[in-house]
């Protein structure tokens, strides 16, 4: 009953998009490519919604993605999490702590929209250690999964970073 | 180490006139499902196994063992991980020996505990578990009332995917083991015989089924699936790498933080 666990991280669906839709970020150990290779040479699990389904063709509806969406759901490391009735209890309880601190603080950022809170929740629900997203296009005054990491509502051990700032050298096999 | 905050005691008796005399078969198996209820109990509370159960005293008259409970090295869920498992496994325990399900233990645990009380009886008399104020006797009036126990479960209507492994025939209705990439260990599948061909051309690899999931309260994820339909995932797994930067595009950030704004 002793031992560690293979690291386990959650994908946003912005990082799955960003794989596919950004050139120079292909190569390498670090950023979106080092998290891909990662994944791709069997160093890393991973999870991501069922949602990021519906997001990644809502944004980019072509074969090349959906390619890439089948491609990733085959990997037997790769977990395509349903919205269950835990995660969505999660996301709702994520996304009422959050407007509790916004009704008691007029200051602070929205709540996190749903989608996000599904993500994070997802994250959570399936014990993942890291999860990777991205803010780009947001407006700064929504709440973002990175604003809600190491502690999501306080109390929730979960990193939350960009690709940018892991360091995959040790997971790309 | 730091010393822990709690320990907890288990105890063996054998039937007879000696109690001490329990057979190294049954400390064996008795220590196993104790064990195995501990880890299914700390799985269902944090997702993954956050404590190390060490042995701090052993007793020979009465085979006796003293555990406390320590993080493991990779232990994310904080303070007081022991404390809950306990508390959860002792809560649990106490409404069986009641004949009440109170819903706190998972199936897995549940299990264990099953297999705590098979040789209750047979040969051994008893096995007492004591934590704090709590004290539990799994004896023959335990297993009396774990006979008479309805356990509880929900079903929903739900998709799983992961490997398929572990076909077994032998039994009323058939199962196959599926095994996802992340959350449960396993999930119990049961399907129709007349899917056989179709289960047996899918093991060991990744398939999606549909069907009413089963789980206990409280539980993350669902313990058993009848299965309505089974389809094996199909793509290429390789092909994920080859399309970094295969369709590029300078807004699909921008395009998807807009449509996560419209939640709003």
């Amino acid at each position: 009953m002793t031992g560690t666990s293979r690291e386990r991280v959650y994908l946003d669906t912005n990082v799955i998009l960003d794989w596919v839709a950004r050139r120079s970020d292909s190569k390498g150990s670090t950023g979106v490519g080092g998290l891909i290779g990662a994944i791709c040479s069997n160093g890393l699990d991973a999870v991501v919604s069922d949602i990021a389904r519906l997001e990644v063709m809502e944004c980019k509806a072509d074969p090349t993605m959906w390619r890439a969406w089948t491609s990733l759901r085959a990997r037997r490391n790769v977990q395509v999490a349903g919205c269950t009735r835990a995660v969505m209890d999660r996301a709702a309880e994520i996304r009422n702590h959050y407007q509790a601190v916004k009704d008691a603080d007029p200051s602070a950022k929205r709540a996190p929209s749903t989608p996000d809170a599904i993500h994070v929740a997802t994250a959570l629900i399936f014990d993942c250690q890291t999860m990777y997203s991205f803010d780009e296009g947001r407006k700064a005054k929504d709440l973002s999964p990175l604003d809600m990491s190491p502690l999501v509502m306080g109390k929730y051990p979960l990193k939350i970073i960009r690709p940018d700032q892991g360091d995959f050298a040790a997971f790309n096999l | 180490m730091a010393e822990p905050k709690t320990t907890f005691e288990f105890a063996l008796a054998a039937l007879g006139d000696d109690e001490g005399d329990v057979s190294l078969s049954d400390f064996r198996k008795e220590v196993a499902a104790v064990e195995a209820a501990l880890e299914a109990v700390d799985e269902d509370l944090h997702g993954r196994p956050q404590v190390d159960w060490i042995v701090k005293d052993l007793h020979h008259s009465q085979p006796t063992l003293q555990l406390a409970g320590y993080p493991l090295a990779d232990a994310s869920s904080g303070d007081g991980a022991a404390e809950r498992v306990l508390a959860t496994f002792f809560g649990g325990l106490e409404g069986l020996a009641r004949g009440q399900d109170n819903g706190q233990l998972g199936n897995a645990a549940l299990t264990a505990v099953k297999k705590l009380a098979e040789p209750v009886g047979r040969t051994l008399k008893k096995a007492s578990l004591i934590w704090e104020e709590s004290a539990v006797a799994v004896d023959i009036e335990f297993r009396a009332a774990l006979a008479k126990v309805q356990f509880l479960t929900e079903a929903r209507p739900e998709d799983w995917e992961g490997m398929l492994e572990e076909v077994n025939v032998h039994v009323v209705k058939p199962t196959f083991r599926l095994y996802p990439a992340a959350g449960p260990r396993w999930i119990t599948c049961e399907f129709d015989r007349s899917d056989l061909e179709k289960v047996r051309a899918a093991i060991t690899k990744k398939v999606f089924v549909e069907g009413r999931a089963l789980y206990r309260p409280q539980a993350r994820f669902p313990h058993r699936i009848i299965v309505d339909t089974l389809n094996t995932v199909t793509g290429d797994p390789d092909d994920l790498i080859r399309l970094g930067g295969a369709s590029p595009s300078e807004d699909h950030l921008e395009k998807l933080a807009s449509a996560r704004h419209d939640w709003h």
